[in-house]
């Protein structure tokens, strides 16, 4: 079996190479306005509405907050640090706006159509509810002229009883004046 | 033939001289700062457009970046072109995020209207 021995020169080396990985991975302390833009940036970057509608403006404020990181890596404390931050944060709110702005019109686009479906619903309800309306306004005229005809039938059955009672009078009324003639 | 042009010792020491005027000014303009004339401008148009835009729907940041613009030009004519620069670029954001502020507001607002005018006539359809 192998064993893995190292030379005190190598320690030292390996040790000091350590401890300076150790100090340059130590991130510099970020200052309030640094620390508000980036959880703005993260806020925006985790909204998917923000991926899907404001990709460009998301890019922008990451760009910024990129630039306010590597100052504060270079030890750059100052005002430009902080201003850098403010601006990325900014701009993260910015994408969100844009985002819901966005989301908002394309609901308006797909409720706009949706009312239409809903109006073409209401007026082909309307024509259903008025095409059967006519129908019944047929099947009424119908039996009126049904009920029209019969009693035409039913007037011209009686004016024809009628005509042959007054005949029958009439013959009856010839007869009996042929009786009273022969009885002269 | 005698020439006119300067021995070589003496063009090194001209190239060298020149070389050092050039970082001299380099570092006199880095020192000073260029005038963020770009950046000028550039804030200037978006402050502009937030002021037709969003001055009903976002008053306040409008109002937050014409006083950043506003104390960027004071920067700029007293040649604190840093702080006129940092300034220009706050108040184009500020601008920016007015102008979506109200393009948002008022999308919501048409979302609404459209909402409100379906359930007009869901209604009226019901009651029929």
């Amino acid at each position: 079996m192998k064993t893995l021995t190292l030379s005190p020169k190598t320690s030292t080396l390996l040790l000091t190479g350590l401890l300076l990985g150790a100090c340059a991975s130590t991130p510099p302390t970020p200052p309030p306005a640094l620390v508000d833009a980036r959880q703005a940036v993260a806020n925006a970057a985790a909204d998917p509405m923000v991926r899907l509608h404001a990709p460009l403006e998301l890019k922008t404020a990451n760009d910024s907050l990129s630039r306010a990181n590597a100052l504060l890596l270079k030890g750059d404390a100052s005002s430009d640090l902080d201003s850098a931050a403010y601006v990325a944060a900014q701009q993260a709110r910015s994408a969100t706006a844009v985002a819901q702005a966005k989301s908002s019109d394309a609901a308006v686009l797909s409720s706009e159509a949706e009312r239409e479906r809903a109006r073409a619903d209401q007026r082909g309800r309307e024509l259903e509810r008025s095409r059967s309306q006519t129908g019944v306004a047929q099947r009424q005229a119908a039996a009126a002229e049904q009920a029209e005809a019969d009693a035409t039938l039913a007037e011209s059955q009686a004016r024809s009883a009628r005509s042959a009672r007054s005949l029958a009078e009439v013959r009856e009324g010839i007869r009996q004046l042929r009786d009273e003639m022969s009885r002269k | 033939m005698k020439t006119i042009a300067p021995t070589q010792p003496a063009l090194i020491r001209r190239a060298g001289l020149s070389l050092l005027s050039a970082i001299l000014i380099a570092g006199l303009a880095a020192c000073a700062g260029t005038p963020p004339t770009a950046q000028m401008a550039l804030s200037k148009a978006a402050v502009e457009r937030a002021d037709t835009s969003a001055a009903v729907d976002a008053p306040v940041q409008v109002a937050a970046a014409r006083l950043k613009l506003s104390q960027a030009n004071a920067a700029f004519a007293n040649k604190d072109f840093e702080l006129a620069r940092r300034l220009a670029e706050q108040a184009e954001a500020d601008a920016t995020l007015a102008e979506s502020q109200a393009r948002s507001a008022r999308s919501a607002r048409s979302l609404a209207e459209v909402r409100e005018g379906i359930r007009q006539l869901r209604d009226e359809m019901s009651r029929k």
